[in-house]
C-alpha cells in the first residue's frame, strides 16, 4: 500500500483519536474520579484551541516559535477558564453542576461567535506551521503523530500518577462522600478547583494540538454535541477507569470511520413507506447515530457501570500491588 | 461541674453554644469542657440534639451563639477540614465509609491532614513521594491491626460486616491524629460481648493515642463503664450532668431517659 495514502488516512485518524483521548481522559478526572459531572469540557477545549490559534496568528514572525509558544498559551488560558468555571460551581452538584458547566461553555461559544477578532462563525484559518516547513506530507503526518502520541502518553502518566497518590485519594473521597472527606481534612475548595484546572489544562493541550494540526478552528468544532460525545465516551468506558476511557473513545471514534470505509455502499432497509415506493434503503454509514444510540441503550441496560466499571488494565506479568483494590 | 481543672488542661471547651434551624432550637446554651484524657458521654432521647452538637463542634454547622475552642484555638471561623487539622476527628451515627474503596484506602484518606508531598512530587513520583506512600501504608495497616481489621485490609469497605464497619470508621478517624475524638453511637447494633470488647478497645486506644473522647451512646451498660462524666440532653437543653453514678441516681433522668431499669 502506498505509504503516503496510508499515512494521510490512518495517520490523520490516529492524530484525531489522540486529541479525543486527551479530552476524554481529562474529563474522566473531573466526572469519573471526582464525581463533578461536567458537561462543559468542550468549552475548555475551545479556549485552548482559540488561544493557540491567536498565538500562532499574532506572534510576531510566526513559524516554529509561535507554534511552540501556542501550547503553553493554550494550557494557561484553559486553566484560567477552568478556575473561572470551577470557583462559582463549587457549591453545585449533580444535574445543577452539569447545567452550569454547559452554560459556561455555551456562553463561551456565543462570545466566540460574536467576536470579530476570533472570526465569528467562520472561525480562524491560519498557515499550518509544520506543513509549510516540511518538504512532503509524509513528514507532516509523522511529526504530528509523534506530538499527538506524546500528548496522550503525557496525559495518561500525569493523570494516573495524580489519581494514585494522596491527592488522588482525596479526589476520590470527594466523589464518594464529600462531607466525610471534608471531616477527614480534605479541603474541598482546593481540590475541586484543582480538578477543574487540571482537567481544563489537558483539554487546552488538546485544543492547541487540534488547532495547530487543523490550522483552522470554528465554533462548531466545540459544540454541545462534542461535549456530549465526550461524556458518553467516559460513561461508556466506565467512570473512574482510564482503561475504559481509552477503549470507549477509540471504539466510538473509529466505529463511524470504519463503517464509512469498509461498508461505503452497503444499503440496509430501514422502513416501509408506500409513498416512497415500498421499502426504503439507507446507506449504513448514515445510520451511525442510530447504532450509536442502540449501543448506548444496551450498555446502560446490561452494564451500567461501563465497559471497565472503574477497574484498570493490569499487565498480566505484573503482580497486582497489595495497596490497590478495585475502585 | 465535677472537674475543677485549670484552663490549661481543658482540651475542648464549648461555651453557651446555641443553634436553631428556623424556629426549632436544636441546641441551646450547650456548655462542655473536655479535660485531657477524659471520656465524656453525651446521652439523651432521639432528637435531643446530640448529633447536632457533634456537627457544631466539628464545624459542619456554625453556632448562632457561643464559643468553641480546641487547645485555646477558636474553632468558629474554621471550615470542617481545618477543624480536623486542628485536632478533632469523629465517626458517624449512620456509617459513612467510602464504599467503593478498600478498607485500607479508607484509612489512608484519614492521613490527609498530614500529607507533605506536593502535587508535582506526586505526579513526578520522586523518592519523597514513595517514602511517604510507604509510611502511610504501614501506619494505615498498623491502625487496622490495632482495631482487629488487619485481615480485611484489601476488602471493599462495603463488604465488611456492620461491627467492623464501625471499627473502620474509628480507624479512619484515628488516622487524622486527633487530640479529641467524637464517637457517634460506636456500639450501636452490637451485642453485649461485642460492646464490652469495644469498650476495652476504646480505653486501650485512648491510652495509646493520648485521646480525649466525647461519646454519644444509647447503650447504658456500655456508657456507664466507659465514661467519667455524663451530659444529658433533651430538646437541645442540658438537663443534667455528673458522674454515671449521679446520673443513675438522678430520678428525673432515670424516669425520663433510662426508664426504671436498675440494670
Amino acid at each position: 500500500m502506498d505509504i503516503d495514502r496510508f499515512l494521510s488516512y490512518w495517520g490523520h485518524h490516529t492524530i484525531m483519536v489522540c486529541i479525543w483521548l486527551t479530552l476524554t481522559l481529562s474529563l474522566n478526572l473531573i466526572n469519573g474520579f471526582c464525581g463533578l459531572f461536567s458537561l462543559g469540557h468542550q468549552g475548555f477545549w475551545a479556549v485552548g484551541a482559540y488561544a493557540a490559534a491567536v498565538t500562532v496568528v499574532s506572534f510576531p514572525g510566526g513559524g516554529w516559535p509561535a507554534l511552540l509558544l501556542s501550547f503553553p498559551a493554550a494550557i494557561l488560558a484553559a486553566v484560567l477558564f477552568g478556575i473561572l468555571v470551577g470557583v462559582p460551581c463549587l457549591r453545585l452538584k449533580g444535574d445543577y453542576l452539569a447545567i452550569a458547566t454547559l452554560g459556561f461553555s455555551e456562553i463561551l461559544r456565543n462570545l466566540i461567535q460574536n467576536s470579530e477578532r476570533l472570526g465569528q462563525s467562520l472561525g480562524m484559518s491560519f498557515p499550518n506551521v509544520v506543513r509549510l516547513s516540511v518538504s512532503d506530507r509524509r513528514n507532516f503526518y509523522l511529526i504530528y503523530l509523534v506530538i499527538a502520541i506524546a500528548t496522550v502518553a503525557l496525559t495518561l502518566v500525569v493523570l494516573r500518577n495524580l489519581v494514585h497518590s494522596a491527592h488522588g485519594r482525596a479526589i476520590q473521597a470527594i466523589r464518594d462522600d464529600e462531607r466525610v472527606a471534608e471531616l477527614l481534612g480534605v479541603n474541598l475548595t482546593r481540590y475541586k478547583v484543582l480538578v477543574f484546572a487540571t482537567g481544563a489544562a489537558f483539554a487546552g493541550l488538546a485544543g492547541a494540538l487540534f488547532a495547530n494540526y487543523n490550522s483552522q478552528v470554528t465554533p462548531d468544532d466545540f459544540s454541545f454535541n462534542a461535549g456530549v460525545l465526550m461524556v458518553v465516551m467516559v460513561v461508556l468506558g466506565g467512570m473512574g477507569s482510564f482503561t475504559g476511557t481509552v477503549v470507549a473513545t477509540t471504539l466510538l471514534y473509529f466505529a463511524p470511520v470504519l463503517l464509512a470505509k469498509w461498508l461505503p455502499e452497503t444499503r440496509v432497509p430501514v422502513f416501509y413507506d408506500p409513498t416512497q415506493g415500498g421499502v426504503v434503503y439507507r446507506e449504513l454509514k448514515e445510520l451511525w447515530q442510530v447504532l450509536f444510540s442502540l449501543l448506548l441503550i444496551i450498555v446502560v441496560l446490561v452494564r451500567p457501570q461501563g465497559i471497565m466499571g472503574g477497574r484498570e488494565w493490569k499487565w498480566p506479568w505484573k503482580k497486582r500491588p497489595a495497596t490497590e483494590g478495585a475502585h | 461541674m465535677v472537674s475543677t481543672a485549670s484552663p490549661a488542661q481543658i482540651l475542648l471547651g464549648a461555651r453557651h453554644v446555641s443553634k436553631s434551624f428556623g424556629g426549632l432550637a436544636a441546641v441551646s446554651d450547650f456548655t462542655v469542657d473536655l479535660n485531657e484524657n477524659e471520656i465524656v458521654g453525651l446521652i439523651g432521647p432521639n432528637g435531643a440534639g446530640k448529633t447536632t452538637v457533634f456537627n457544631l463542634l466539628t464545624g459542619v454547622y456554625k453556632p448562632d451563639k457561643g464559643s468553641i475552642e480546641l487547645l485555646g484555638q477558636n474553632l468558629l471561623p474554621l471550615s470542617p477540614d481545618r477543624v480536623t487539622c486542628a485536632g478533632m476527628a469523629r465517626t458517624f451515627q449512620n456509617i459513612r465509609l467510602f464504599k467503593e474503596m478498600t478498607v485500607v484506602e479508607n484509612v489512608k484518606v484519614g492521613f490527609q491532614p498530614h500529607i507533605r508531598s506536593g502535587l508535582l512530587t506526586s505526579v513526578i513520583r520522586g523518592p519523597k513521594f514513595h517514602n511517604e506512600e510507604k509510611s502511610i501504608d504501614e501506619r494505615a495497616r498498623e491502625l487496622l491491626k490495632l482495631l482487629g481489621l488487619g485481615d480485611d485490609a484489601e476488602r471493599l469497605s462495603r463488604n465488611l460486616p456492620y461491627g467492623k464497619q464501625r471499627k473502620l470508621e474509628i480507624a479512619r478517624a484515628l488516622a487524622t491524629r486527633p487530640r479529641v475524638l467524637l464517637l457517634d453511637e460506636p456500639a450501636a447494633g452490637m451485642n453485649e460481648s461485642e460492646s464490652a470488647a469495644l469498650k476495652d478497645l476504646l480505653l486501650q486506644v485512648r491510652e495509646q493515642f493520648k485521646l480525649t473522647l466525647l461519646v454519644i451512646e444509647h447503650h447504658m451498660p456500655f456508657v456507664m463503664g466507659l465514661v467519667s462524666r455524663l451530659l444529658v440532653l433533651d430538646h437541645g437543653c442540658t438537663i443534667a450532668q455528673g458522674t454515671p453514678q449521679e446520673i443513675r441516681c438522678n430520678p428525673a433522668v432515670i424516669e425520663a431517659y433510662l426508664g426504671k431499669d436498675e440494670k
